[in-house]
């Protein structure tokens, strides 16, 4: 199955690396959106289905744990797999991004083969 | 700071460091003493600040050419086709990556924040009181200086 990603940071030199990291980690993507801030994510989930979203935390206009808080009272939305991408790997805010519904933490540094293993076990979770 | 935690601090970037390089830009770096970051050449340089668990200032400099071959592995394209603000957005992320990670290391337990980096006109040199120190890349150099307050 190819998966739809939205890649949500507020750097479009980060959003790039993302995506194209994805690809050369083989990981079945059919398509990968962007979106530059929570609020920006919101409005394209809200027109356009996703199987799974990788997010930063630190963004303008709407942070990364504003938008898990929107996401989990969204009915449509709530469903959709989260995975965190950030360079904060401090265990506070792993747990915080985790109450907040976050089914995956991937801190940066991280290689293709990381982003392919956590992408493929969040989305195990979900099915 | 005393003698060991500067000791456990440059563990830490160095780590950083070297993690960063491999995982995100597929290049390699090696400390060495002195490199050409302090020939005088244009360098990038940026800088962001820390708070919380521990306060502090993290500075990262390397010269254009090497931050353009830095955004060209990491963006997957030519270094002819990058421009200088991918450069400095690069040179900026990298900079997040590395202090992040090894602060992050030294404190997992704590609250991080880091401040968005910013490039600076400030040189990144060696101060009193700070980590300071050169790496040798594929293809250049950088240099990168950690102070606590």
């Amino acid at each position: 199955m190819a998966y739809r990603v939205l890649v949500v940071d507020d750097s479009p030199v980060m959003r790039g690396f993302i995506r194209r990291v994805i690809r050369l980690s083989g990981f079945d993507a059919a398509e990968c959106l962007e979106a530059g801030d929570g609020e920006q994510a919101l409005a394209r989930l809200r027109s356009e289905p996703v199987d799974v979203i990788l997010t930063d935390i630190n963004m303008p206009v709407m942070d990364g744990e504003e938008l898990m808080r929107q996401l989990s009272i969204d009915e449509r939305l709530r469903n959709i797999p989260t995975l965190v991408v950030s360079t904060d790997a401090t265990k506070l805010r792993v747990d915080r991004m985790t109450e907040l519904g976050a089914q995956g933490y991937l801190s940066k540094p991280f290689s293709p083969e990381m982003l392919r293993s956590e992408l493929e076990r969040v989305l195990g979770c979900a099915t | 700071m005393i003698a060991l935690d500067r000791a456990v601090l440059m563990e830490a970037v160095n780590a950083a460091v070297n993690q960063a390089m491999e995982a995100m830009f597929f290049d390699a770096a090696e400390p060495v003493c002195d490199c050409e970051c302090s020939d005088g050449r244009e360098m990038i340089t940026v800088c962001l600040w820390f708070h919380d668990a521990m306060d502090g200032e993290f500075m990262l400099a390397t010269p254009v050419p090497t931050a353009v071959a830095l955004a060209a592995s990491f963006m997957g394209c030519e270094p002819h086709e990058v421009d200088r603000s991918q450069a400095e957005q690069i040179v900026c992320e990298l900079a997040n990556i590395i202090c992040g990670s090894a602060l992050s290391s030294l404190e997992p337990a704590a609250e991080l924040r880091l401040s968005s980096p910013l490039i600076t006109p400030r040189a990144c040199t060696e101060e009193e009181g700070a980590i300071y120190q050169h790496y040798r890349l594929l293809d250049g150099c950088l240099a990168v200086s950690l102070r606590l307050e």
